[in-house]
């Protein structure tokens, strides 16, 4: 909202010591909360634009369009240059910019040359000057103004420094020139001296309003007035009205935004003549009833609208905005001007209904007064009315409905200290409260006090010692040593201790990522449907959790899996250079899982209605087009293993689930295992996928995933002994199919062997020789003497005993019972598994 | 015949030696050289038999002959040591000759790297533990209820104007669902009030979002929030928290404003600024704008069954995505979540 700088002072008593500058009034607004979020100083250099007197016109030698129009600016007499349609008779007054003006956009007035002729200064349009929107015609100003006199002394206003604030939903009061002032008389310690002009007894019209609806309408003052002349209003309101940003229209128009701006009350003027029989209804509308707005909407309306009706039709949508039919437009005579107050969240209601944001719905959304400052702004309009149209009053109503009680607030002094941390001293808080109209009594520690119908906000003693501390300064609150009771890191509070365990897990998952040469990524929760279609293919998919009013259908729906945000990721770094991503990032996945989760504690009821939400790991590396480096699918397991690794327990890459995930290419896939439980998978992206995303055609890129609800991070170690005596080690070569995995001939040999006899103290497979454990890949070999399809894979066993070392035939027994095993579980999966 | 035999032997002893000699030059290598000692002077190397011979000798030749023999032996052992130091020496030479260009490697770079937002939330985390708080969080997808009615923030109201919010439909698409994607992290505070009892002092860091997307706005960003619950909790202790923080993060004496402002779920309520870090020595103070806080509502508390007049709180909260710009220097929110490697891998540290 936009305040005036000179409306303001015009409100306050005048300044003890120096005017406060610019800079520092601007900071006294902002410290009572209503943040200065720009300034704009209007006005400066036309005190050289004066009013002038035309003398005489004659045409342009030179241009038909152009005349030549001689002036007497108070001092001299000049000729110039005007293109104007609208030059008044010799003896019009006119604005004219002598030599030396600055106009605003900084345009500087000289002496020039006008198609062959010398002209000397400008006639000015209101738009040039920017004091009001008009740019077709010259300003045409009062008769009676004395020419020299400079156009700023004319007209108040001209000259001007306006604030834009930022006025938060609770200080409706702040929504006017008045209630700024008021505050800003508080704080400065200025009186307060505006007051409404009184008004005139009129006769009361029976009849004028009926109040169908009092649940809705607290109060509505009807004025009725008649010989109205419906024209431009003059200069310095339109001036002002422009500042302000507001379009003038008509002096009545303009007298109720100028009322606005300057008590936040909405106004409303109709014209009496198009009412049926000259008279309002306040009720509720009936359903499809149609109504054209002022701004020429045409809506149908709803049973719950609120509707300001003459005897037959709706004439305005209550508090949101007027009818077009009883506007009032010039050649209107007799009018009825509308004060009233409505509940704000009918109001609410209403101008969301229809979308209609209007000056009028936005305040009385937030709580307008339905006491004084009501009677105070139609008191104004009417005066206003009377003055600037000719009108004469020619009866009135002031109707009451329900309005709120104004519940009387216990204020403790004590109170005020326990929860600000300083006293304020009970005369400066009696004078703030009485300065704000805050009515008090008592005396001692506990006051009563009952704060004013304008402000709302006022309900509980928190809210009067907010306005205590805004007034007395937040900058006066004093340093404390602000150290906890009891620090909570004494407390072992169980639900605490697994959220820092989740942290810690994340943090060690990321760094280990980090570690790997993987660069962190954050992409939106929320994706494009079809991005995620083919994670919703497999059989487990469970239904998504959609946004109900997304900004775009791109991001509608909440991320299923991380592998589209990584993959938009890598289409994002293709197109724009070619080199190789490693990517990784840590999110959460969301879905609705069948049958409702259940939980314990206080949250639980509301838990239950909730989505499920879980956390992933995810990681996607790449090569570049251009880039030589090169990468598989042993990249991305080495990554996920050494990520693992980095939470201890016994980590493994598996053998894919039988049903292979169908964002994976369907034979480079497998999963991962930290102590045999499955916690992820790797693999590379399916071909499809990469198409989808418009990926280049030939790049490959590989994917892992952790799911992290299931890992540990607060694994502690544990020593065991180290091997004293050396293992042996036998060499196994098995020919087996290509999609068999190493993994499921190593989880055969380790069964088989486990199951074989043992000697108490004899060998057995155990880990401890090699990184890779007790049974290591040596070599894949695919090719010549291997058949299609196959290949041989050279397993090399360690066998150890933990007391003594190994003999020969001892292992050599173990070593055939386990190689025979095994063979018989890998033949029934692949019958052409052999030993070569 | 005696001394003849003598002769003989020293006179092999000198041949033998003559022969070494010719062969050791001929040596480059350390195994040769070896087996060029063993065949000498090892056990049954041919100088080592010759000392067999010695019995046969007459008392005085034996003395004659063993010191030769002992000359010999010393003169070939003295030559591989030599030899061997010679060919170290040379080994040496060459293994030094070598040249690698190791400034090839380093074109190739896989340094990993943190998001700066992450690195933002970890210092953040880090401080505030410091400072006596235990870091917490909740769901993104929060009911109503939690993210604005237990606020103090009706329905209804023009207060939930204030944040644009995401509404999400509720399973099987039911449209009044009341959740919504949560605006703030505001609602772990409730969570937490319900949970614990006082005294409370957390910090609720993650990810929020809004209903707006333009070169200052995110429609996913990030929020950090504080609460303290506790007796005698005073507005005046949130000021000088949020001084230590201010300075604990920084590391330098920065100045912390307060200014009146609202936020439903807080009364009174104020935005807070701190001095910027970043302006030059001897220029003006600069305020930055960090966020919102002030004392927990009354309202709020009830509706967390903590009594207002045996408990206060203060809470606070602010962007971590703006943080984290201030404190790297990005210019556009967009860099943020835009997944450019060229941008990542600007932030190792």
């Amino acid at each position: 909202m936009l305040i005036s700088r000179q409306w303001i002072e015009s409100m306050l008593a005048p300044a003890t010591g120096e005017l406060l500058s610019d800079d520092a009034f601007s900071d006294a607004i902002t410290s009572l909360g209503l943040e200065v979020e720009g300034v704009t100083h209007h006005g400066a250099g036309l005190e050289n634009v004066v009013v002038a007197r035309v003398e005489a016109i004659e045409p342009h030698p030179n241009a038909d369009k152009l005349r030549l129009v001689t002036v007497f600016d108070g001092d001299r007499t000049i000729k110039v240059v005007c293109g104007a349609p609208n030059v008044p008779d010799p003896g019009g007054k006119i604005a004219f910019a002598r030599l030396g003006a600055v106009l605003p956009g900084d345009f500087k007035i000289g002496a020039r040359e006008i198609r062959g002729v010398h002209s000397e200064g400008m006639i000015c349009a209101e738009e040039e000057l920017d004091i009001g929107p008009d740019g077709d015609g010259i300003m045409i100003l009062p008769e009676s103004w004395e020419p020299g006199t400079p156009l700023p002394d004319a007209v108040p206003g001209i000259v001007d420094t306006v604030f834009e604030l930022g006025i938060t939903p609770n200080r409706p009061d702040a929504l006017g020139h008045v209630g700024v002032a008021a505050d800003l008389a508080v704080k400065l310690q200025r009186a307060f001296t505006h007051e409404a002009p009184a008004q005139a007894e009129v006769p009361s019209v029976d009849g004028l309003v009926t109040l169908e609806a009092p649940e809705r309408c607290g109060r509505y003052i009807g004025r009725t007035f008649e010989g109205a002349t419906v024209g431009p209003a003059p200069l310095w309101m339109r001036v002002r009205l422009h500042r302000l940003g507001l379009r003038p229209i008509n002096n009545v128009v303009d007298i109720t935004n100028y009322v606005l701006m300057m008590w936040g009350q909405p106004l409303h003027v109709f014209d009496r003549a198009k009412l049926d029989e000259g008279r309002v209804v306040v009720r509720l509308a009936s359903a499809k009833e149609p109504l054209t707005t002022l701004d020429d909407a045409e809506i149908e309306l709803d049973a719950a609208d609120l509707v300001i009706a003459d005897a037959k039709a709706p004439q305005a949508l209550a508090g949101v905005m007027g009818g077009k039919h009883s506007g009032v437009e010039p050649g209107a005579q007799t009018l009825l001007l509308e004060a009233a107050w409505f509940v704000p969240g009918f109001v609410r209601a209403a101008a969301r209904r229809y979308q209609f944001n209007t000056d009028s719905s936005y305040r009385f959304e937030r709580g307008v007064d339905f006491g004084e400052k009501l009677t105070g702004a139609a008191a104004t309009a009417e005066s206003l009315i009377l003055e600037l149209s000719g009108a004469r009053v020619t009866g009135g109503v002031d109707v009451a409905g329900q309005t709120p009680s104004v519940e009387p607030i216990t204020l403790r002094l004590s109170r005020v200290e326990a929860l600000l941390g300083m006293a304020i001293p009970a005369d400066e808080a009696r004078r703030v409260l009485s300065g704000l109209s805050v009515a008090i009594e008592g005396q001692g520690d506990t006051w009563t006090c009952t704060a004013p119908t304008h402000r709302p906000d006022l309900v509980c003693e928190e809210d009067l010692i907010e306005e205590l501390l805004r007034h007395y300064g937040l900058d006066r609150l004093p340093d404390t040593p602000s150290l906890p009771s009891e620090p909570p890191g004494l407390r072992v509070d169980p639900g605490q201790r697994a959220l820092d365990q989740l942290a810690q897990l994340e943090d060690h998952l990321l760094d280990a990522m980090r570690a790997q040469g993987l660069q962190e990524v954050l992409s939106f929760a929320f994706t494009d449907p079809a991005d995620l279609e083919p994670f919703s293919a497999a059989a487990s998919a469970t239904q998504h959790v959609k946004v109900a009013n997304p900004l775009r259908t791109q991001t509608s729906t909440m991320r299923t899996h991380m592998m589209p945000g990584l993959l938009r990721a890598l289409a994002t770094n293709v197109a724009r250079h070619a080199r190789a991503v490693r990517l990784c990032e840590l999110g959460r996945v969301y879905d609705w899982p069948e049958g409702a989760p259940s939980g314990e504690g206080p949250t639980a009821e509301i838990d239950a209605q909730l989505p499920r939400e879980q956390r992933r790991a995810a990681f996607l590396v790449s090569g570049g087009v251009r880039d030589a480096v090169t990468m598989s699918g042993a990249t991305v397991a080495e990554v996920a293993t050494a990520v693992l690794g980095k939470l201890g327990g016994v980590v493994r890459v598996e053998a894919p689930a039988d049903e292979r995930a169908p964002w994976l290419h369907p034979g480079v896939q497998a999963q991962l295992s930290v102590d045999g439980e499955v916690v992820g998978e790797i693999g590379e992206v399916h071909p499809d996928l990469m198409r989808h995303f418009e990926l280049p055609e030939g790049l490959r890129a590989y994917y892992g995933e952790l799911w992290v609800d299931r890992l540990q991070g607060d694994r502690v170690a544990r020593h065991h002994a180290l091997p004293r005596f050396p293992s042996t080690s036998r060499d196994l070569s098995l020919e087996m199919p290509i999609d068999l995995a190493a993994a499921t001939a190593i989880d055969a040999l380790t069964a088989a062997e486990a199951a074989a006899e043992h000697a108490e103290d004899g060998p057995a497979l155990r880990p401890g020789d090699t990184a890779g454990g007790s049974i290591e890949v040596v070599d894949d070999y695919r090719g010549q003497g291997v058949p299609e399809g196959h290949r041989a894979l050279l397993l090399r066993l360690h066998y150890r005993a933990p007391g003594r070392s190994v003999k020969d035939d001892e292992v050599q027994a173990l070593h055939d019972a386990a190689v025979a095993g095994a063979l018989k579980t890998l033949q029934a999966v692949a019958s052409t598994v052999r030993v070569r | 015949m005696l001394r003849d035999v003598s002769d003989d032997v020293q006179q092999a002893l000198r041949a033998e030696l003559g022969r070494f000699e010719a062969a050791v030059a001929e040596v480059n290598d350390a195994d040769a050289l070896y087996e060029l000692q063993v065949q000498y002077i090892g056990k049954k190397g041919s100088v080592s038999k010759l000392r067999s011979q010695m019995g046969k000798l007459e008392p005085e030749a034996r003395k004659a002959f063993g010191m030769a023999f002992n000359e010999v032996k010393k003169a070939i052992e003295a030559s591989i040591e030599g030899r061997k130091q010679a060919i170290a020496a040379a080994a040496r030479e060459a293994d030094l000759s070598r040249v690698e260009d190791l400034t090839m490697a380093g074109s190739v770079s896989s340094v990993g790297s943190i998001h700066p937002i992450t690195r933002t939330r970890r210092e953040l985390a880090r401080v505030f533990r410091k400072l006596g708080f235990d870091i917490v969080d909740g769901p993104h997808i929060e009911h109503e209820l939690y993210n604005f009615d237990k606020l103090n923030i009706p329905a209804d109201h023009p207060a939930r104007d204030m944040q644009d919010t995401f509404f999400v439909n509720g399973r099987d698409g039911e449209v009044d669902s009341n959740l919504v994607l949560r605006t703030h992290t505001s609602p772990v505070q409730i969570r937490t009030m319900l949970g614990r009892k006082p005294p409370i002092r957390i910090v609720a860091m993650g990810t929020v979002f809004r209903k707006d997307d333009d070169a200052t706005h995110s429609p996913m960003f990030h929020q950090i929030e504080g609460l303290c619950i506790d007796k005698g909790v005073t507005m005046a202790d949130l000021k000088t928290t949020l001084y230590r923080f201010v300075n604990a993060f920084f590391g330098e004496d920065l100045k912390v404003r307060l200014r009146p402002s609202f936020f439903p779920f807080v009364e009174p309520g104020a935005e807070f600024d701190m001095e910027s870090p970043f302006t030059a020595k001897g220029a003006p103070r600069e305020w930055i704008e960090l966020g919102g806080s002030g004392m927990v509502h009354p309202k709020v508390l009830e509706a967390c069954d903590i009594e207002p007049e045996e408990y206060s709180g203060w809470a606070f909260g602010f962007g971590i995505d703006r943080m984290a710009t201030l404190l790297h220097g990005v210019p556009d929110l967009r860099l943020l979540f835009d997944g450019d490697v060229r941008f990542l891998e600007q932030f190792p540290c």
